[in-house]
């Protein structure tokens, strides 16, 4: 195979963000090491590399089962296959965080379509309740900043 | 979205699910750290303050990861290629 043709394939796959991955890389290593521009370039395949080895032995798993959609146990499965397993645990970590974060959206979605399901009229008293609210606490605001001067006045 | 557009770039993966990407994501974290660790240690072996390919292109990363064995070899056989071409 050409050299060129590798640097064209290169360019016409999807990569991952040269910049932003070579913020990640020099955020792991310490400040005082430098990193040659083709050690970048070589990481940053490597990453690729290892998305498409997990992508693909995801969906073998995922055939065997005889799915059709790559589910978040087939990448689990595929780690331990590809000799990755001490990953597992941490990477299952961060999917029971990633469903606590998006259970918790939910419910506050579910919260403001709650919000949206009132009437008309409900909708139009709530609005005079909380501007009868906010202009209570308007004027005793008010009251409480003109008290003060009240007792300068009393002083001089 | 990148991680899922280059897991799509396969013709033969389908459907993925909304959570995949999280784990891959996750699961690239880890590796690039390990990546990361083990290829200072090689330069450090070396005496040097630059991290460079021939670091990356050991027998000690290739004993760690011998599923991308083939891959970093071939990208290393035209390394040069790579860098004429990037520099231009």
């Amino acid at each position: 195979m050409e050299p060129m043709d590798i640097v064209g394939k290169a360019k016409e796959d999807a990569s991952l963000p040269k910049a932003t991955m070579t913020k990640i890389i020099k955020e792991m290593l310490p400040p005082d090491v430098r990193v040659a521009r083709d050690a970048q370039d070589l990481l940053i395949e490597c990453c690729v590399e290892f998305i498409n080895l997990v992508s693909s032995e995801s969906n073998e798993v995922c055939n065997k089962e005889e799915r059709r959609t790559i589910a978040p146990e087939h990448v689990l499965k595929a780690l331990g296959v590809l000799g990755f397993g001490e990953y597992i645990e941490e990477v299952y970590a961060a999917y029971e965080q990633h469903k606590l974060e998006t259970m918790q959206d939910s419910l506050k979605g579910a919260k403001w379509s709650n919000r949206a399901e009132m009437t008309e009229e409900e909708a139009l008293a709530e609005q005079q309740r909380m501007f009868a609210e906010a202009r209570a606490r308007m004027n005793g605001g008010a009251i409480q900043s003109k008290e003060p001067e009240a007792d300068q006045s009393l002083e001089s | 979205a990148r991680i899922k557009k280059i897991m799509q770039a396969d013709e033969d993966v389908g459907k993925i699910a909304l959570a995949v990407p999280v784990l891959v994501s996750k699961a690239l974290e880890l590796f690039l750290q390990d990546l990361c660790d083990r290829t200072y240690e090689i330069t450090l072996q070396r005496g040097a303050k630059t991290m460079n390919s021939l670091h990356l292109n050991s027998e000690t990363i290739y004993n760690g990861f011998p599923i991308i064995r083939e891959r970093i070899k071939d990208l290393q056989d035209f390394q040069p290629n790579w860098l004429i071409m990037y520099r231009k």
